[in-house]
């Protein structure tokens, strides 16, 4: 792994990263791979049950040209897939020894950066809902900021928040020994 | 079955053997390709730029690269057999 494009301080290192939990990207996998086998299914179908919609006036073989058209949908269905898990597993924290870096990849050309300095966190709340969140250990986190602006940065469906939640606090209990009231010692 | 003796009007006469030609399919195949090109360079400049050399983006790119190999040659094989 290799970190350069984060720019991270010297002696900064990478803890931990947050991703969403799988199961959501398994959940759009599966609709994907619904979407590709509907057309295949539904040419079965017909080809069985009424031919008479399929016969065209065609001069070459019919199936060779059906398994062309199906081929290109499916291509485009797997660069989609990948356009998908692209934004999934862009869409990441990196908590490291000073800040979390929260990269926001809402869409495929649409990335916002973050950065939210242990000092500033005021809070870290968990919602884990439902009977799969809690079987499957994912759900809502929310670090609440005491930034100007108190911008909050919330990730739904993540993977392990508690132990998410521990990690932010462990990190923010070490910097507040290790730089003790800033202003007091600079005064 | 009953789903059989709907009287469903065929195509044939259409006249889809203009549209549907080897050399349309080439050319459909040949659009198609430059599309999904330029839309995999879209992808790996993520993929090397944000990705951070992980072994996720690694297996992400030999999966995705040789699949569609594979569906591009069978595209290639069913003009063939056209």
């Amino acid at each position: 792994m290799s970190y350069d494009a984060l720019h991270l301080e010297l002696g900064e290192n990478v803890i931990l990263e947050v991703r969403k939990h799988w199961f959501v990207f398994v959940g759009q996998g599966f609709v994907s791979l619904f979407v590709a086998i509907v057309p295949l299914i539904l040419f079965l179908i017909i080809r069985s049950y009424v031919p008479n919609l399929v016969e065209f006036d065609i001069p070459g073989n019919e199936t060779a040209l059906f398994l062309f058209l199906y081929t290109l949908w499916i291509l485009f269905l797997w660069i989609l897939f990948f356009v998908n898990w692209t934004k999934y597993y862009l869409d990441v924290w990196y908590v490291t020894e000073k800040r979390i870096i929260a990269i926001e990849q809402k869409r495929i050309f649409d990335r916002e950066v973050s950065n939210l300095r242990f000092d500033k966190i005021q809070d870290v709340t968990l919602d884990v809902h439902g009977f799969l969140p809690t079987l499957l250990n994912f759900g809502n986190i929310k670090v609440q900021t005491a930034s100007e602006d108190s911008k909050n940065f919330h990730m739904n469906t993540v993977r392990h928040p508690e132990r998410i939640r521990r990690v932010i606090f462990s990190q923010q209990n070490k910097n507040s020994h290790d730089f003790p009231n800033k202003e007091e010692s600079s005064a | 079955m009953i789903l059989q003796e709907i009287a469903i009007p065929s195509f044939v006469g259409v006249g889809l053997s203009a549209i549907f030609s080897s050399t349309t399919l080439v050319v459909i195949l040949g659009v198609f390709f430059v599309s999904y090109f330029i839309g995999s360079c879209f992808l790996m400049y993520h993929w090397v730029s944000y990705g951070m050399g992980s072994a996720g983006i690694l297996l992400a790119e030999i999966v995705f690269v040789l699949v569609s190999i594979v569906l591009f040659v069978t595209a290639g094989l069913a003009i063939s057999y056209f």
